[in-house]
């Protein structure tokens, strides 16, 4: 991290530079009183305090946009979501009607067959708690 | 017309229940009456052995 000093100079002046992390100095900025270097050091920490608050702003302007973008696409995925699942419900319900369609006697032969079998094994099964096939009067 | 079309409608579904229900059954019942042979034979069988093997 760089850092912007105040430099004494031979003869009364002064200089405002920057140095590195080892103290070096990377690039002189201003030279003249110490008056004056100090004006110029306090205008360039106003001017990096506006730059600063200028990023800051822009910052939070993007995390708004952000925000905002989300906020919308959310709402869109809200909006579409239930016309797009009666959509899907319909088009299941027309697939499987067409598949279907014409069939009607042999479905209805499927849940007779089905039903006849389960009552019969449940008539068998109790019969067989029983001991009997007939029910003792 | 409509009243004739609904008509029709409930004739067809008239048609295909009749149609289903005797398929089904006719499909269904053979098979539910040699289990159910079977298993009065096995039924009868049992008694039989039980009564063959009752110490008085």
């Amino acid at each position: 991290m760089s850092v912007i000093a105040i430099l004494p100079l031979p003869g009364l002046l002064y200089a405002v530079v920057k140095k590195d992390d080892d103290g070096n100095i990377v690039e002189r900025y201003f030279e003249g009183t110490l008056d004056e270097a100090k004006e110029y050091a306090a205008s360039a920490a106003v001017t990096l305090g506006l730059a600063l608050e200028e990023l800051g702003a822009d910052i939070l302007e993007g995390l708004k946009s952000v925000g905002s973008n989300l906020g919308n696409a959310t709402l869109q995925v809200v909006e579409y979501a239930g016309p797009a699942l009666v959509d899907g419900i319909e088009n299941t319900y027309d697939y499987i009607r067409g598949k279907l369609q014409g069939r009607e006697p042999d479905i209805i032969a499927a849940i007779t067959v089905g039903a006849l079998a389960v009552l019969a094994g449940v008539y068998l099964f109790n019969a067989a708690k029983r001991g009997t096939m007939t029910y003792a009067e | 017309m409509a009243l004739d079309e609904g008509l029709d409608d409930a004739l067809n579904i008239a048609g295909y229940w009749t149609l289903g229900v005797t398929k089904g059954f006719l499909v269904a019942i053979v098979p539910i009456a040699v289990v159910g042979l079977a298993f009065g034979m096995g039924l009868k069988v049992v008694k039989a052995g039980v009564r063959i093997g009752r110490v008085e």
